[in-house]
């Protein structure tokens, strides 16, 4: 059964080759394609989980619903620092605080925020160090300087050096402070680019009233895919303290995880309808291919042979392009990762340097990563569907009378 | 016991509004071992009774019989089973499976049957031994002259060993010497190993040949002579 349906597929070879190309080549695209996106997301998800969580993010309890520094916040950051560093010797721990405020100049005033850094365990994490278009990064010990979007200094009117006030909601009354600009950033987020003020969480806890107190702690794992055994050690370990939420970065940044999760469901619709549409070509070439054997159907069914048999026949010949197709396909899709992965696509020349995705400005260079699970399943996929889509001329040769399908010329 | 039952077997088609009555009430038995030729001019019946009683159609009405089984009733995986396991068939056009070897031609019916790869390879050398085709095994039937197309054909038909091979018009594509070879083949199978042959055909030849000559005209017996 298994030679005859190979030779039944090689005698028409152009017909069979057509068809194999086309399902190999939708699933090359598929697999490129999602493995881009993978790519992406992963740059996404990489770059909200470093700047504003980290893999497992200690925080003062209500905050995640909340992030109100005076409400929710974790007491005695620094013991907790030391407890998880402990624990993770190797790891990077940040203490950040994020706060809301109004940020003057001599001309203008605008709202902003705030994220509160230690800069130099910053530097192990973010690469927000390196996107200073003037002046300097915060010293570690600059309690009074500011680093603000280059956008914001605009729409302050304000430049290296210059002085301007912090205002907001303080412990007791409303706060102010007196901040000194010491760089620019320009990350390529609109967001960032406009309302982002960094300082230091020293300059953060005076100008809020709460020495020593930090919205998050955040543990930064080189493998994340040990995030699950982090959490439980890390909620074990502060299991002694009360009033913290303790989470993983899927709890801590979901939005942006729901966004990637979104947008990875429309993306496998797409390639579903993709894939469907590869179905009907195949459909479309074995429904002609069965045509044009009718005659030869009537021969093999007046000999003997069952419908049953007749359809088994065909259905492995569905399978044989079907396996052939997803052999190639994975094998086109995987050359392309492979490139995708070493060298990536530049986007730069059309979109700039960065763009911005779900509020997260990541590098417009996207490099491909392994999903493997979705090449497995794209494949699988490639071949069930080869398969299904010669169901329905199989089931017609099934129908077929020997004596009428003999008069088939 | 026979090996065909025909009874009061009737068939009509339907060409357009017209109806044809290709068959009108026709009675045959054949007994094991016959070489017999249904003769007649065209649309008399011959090809007709010929797809009755191998099972590749169904009656209007009347009943087909074989080896005792009224096909009537059976169901399609049933038909071609007994196709399979106690007819042969031999068609004039050869009706060789085109990307098979003459040797995977005629072993096909033994794979459908589901025989063992060693008996299947000895049954299938012999065969075509037997109908001159040793050293054309590996031959594709467009490698092959119409005669030789036809001796596969006959290989596979009586591969399985049927109690019947119904031959339509087998030697019409062939040239007369071609013809006379093919049915000296058929005539030796049928003396030496005593298989039962049913033709429908225009050829002197093979009528030349048969020990029972049936001859239909519109639909009916008109007579059944014995040699």
């Amino acid at each position: 059964m298994l030679r005859l349906a190979l030779r039944n597929l090689l005698r028409n070879w152009i017909l069979s080759g057509i068809c194999c190309g086309a399902v190999a080549l939708v699933l090359t695209f598929v697999i490129m394609g999602n493995n881009l996106n993978h790519g992406s997301y992963l740059a996404m998800l990489d770059k909200g989980i470093s700047s504003t969580a980290g893999h497992v993010v200690v925080q003062g309890e209500g905050w995640h619903d909340d992030p109100d520094p005076l409400e929710h916040r974790v007491e005695d950051a620094d013991a907790v620092t030391a407890t998880v560093q402990g624990m993770y010797p190797k790891a990077a721990v940040l203490q950040r605080i994020f706060l809301g405020g109004l940020l003057t100049s001599a001309t203008n005033s605008v709202a902003v925020a705030v994220t509160a850094i230690r800069p130099d365990d910053e530097r192990k994490v973010t690469d927000l160090h390196e996107n200073i278009s003037e002046g300097a990064w915060l010293e570690a010990d600059d309690e009074r300087g500011i680093v603000l979007g280059f956008e914001l200094a605009k729409k302050l009117e304000v430049g290296i050096g210059k002085k301007v006030v912090l205002m907001g909601q303080g412990k007791e009354e409303v706060a102010s402070r007196l901040f000194r600009v010491r760089g620019l950033l320009r990350t390529g987020a609109a967001q960032a680019d406009g309302f982002l003020a960094v300082t230091t969480v020293a300059g953060a806890q005076d100008f809020l009233g709460q020495p020593g107190a930090a919205s998050q702690i955040s543990l930064h794992l080189k493998d994340p895919a040990a995030t699950d055994a982090a959490l439980a050690s890390v909620k074990q370990a502060l299991s002694g303290r009360q009033g913290l939420e303790i989470l993983d970065w899927k709890e801590a940044v979901d939005d942006l995880y729901e966004f990637t999760e979104v947008d990875r469901a429309t993306n496998n619709k797409i390639m579903v309808i993709i894939g469907l549409i590869g179905a009907l070509v195949i459909l479309n070439i074995i429904l002609m291919s069965v045509m044009e054997r009718m005659r030869e159907f009537g021969v093999m069914l007046a000999i003997g042979m069952t419908p049953g048999q007749l359809r088994r026949l065909i259905l492995t010949e569905g399978l044989l392009l079907g396996l052939a197709s997803a052999v190639l396909g994975l094998v086109g899709g995987s050359l392309i990762t492979l490139y995708l992965v070493k060298y990536g696509i530049d986007y730069s020349q059309m979109m700039g340097e960065t763009m911005e995705m779900s509020g997260v400005a990541i590098s417009t260079h996207l490099y491909g990563a392994w999903d493997t699970g979705h090449m497995t399943a794209s494949t699988i996929i490639a071949v069930l569907l080869s398969v299904a889509a010669t169901i329905y001329p199989a089931w017609k040769a099934g129908k077929l009378q020997p004596v009428e399908a003999m008069r088939h010329v | 016991m026979s090996i065909v039952q025909v009874r009061n077997l009737t068939r009509t088609y339907k060409q357009g509004s017209l109806e044809v009555q290709a068959l009108r009430g026709v009675d045959l038995d054949i007994e094991p071992g016959e070489f017999t030729v249904l003769m007649g001019p065209s649309g008399s019946g011959k090809t007709t009774l010929l797809n009755q009683i191998g099972a590749l159609d169904l009656p209007d009405g009347g009943s087909v019989k074989v080896e005792g089984r009224e096909l009537a009733g059976m169901s399609k995986g049933e038909l071609a089973k007994l196709r399979l396991d106690r007819l042969g068939f031999v068609f004039q056009a050869y009706n060789l499976v085109p990307v098979l070897s003459a040797y995977e031609n005629a072993e096909f019916v033994l794979l459908l049957q589901g025989v063992a790869a060693a008996e299947r390879r000895t049954r299938v050398m012999a065969l075509l031994g037997e109908v001159g085709l040793r050293g054309m095994e590996d031959r594709r039937p467009t490698e092959l002259s119409g005669g030789q197309q036809q001796r596969v054909a006959v290989a596979r038909a009586i591969a399985a060993n049927p109690a019947l091979v119904l031959a339509d018009e087998p030697t019409a594509n062939l040239d007369s010497a071609t013809s006379e070879e093919l049915l000296d083949t058929m005539e030796s199978l049928n003396r030496e190993h005593g298989i039962t042959f049913l033709f429908a055909t225009h050829d002197p030849r093979v009528k030349d040949r048969a020990r029972r000559v049936v001859t239909l005209v519109d639909g009916k017996v008109q007579s059944d002579e014995r040699r």
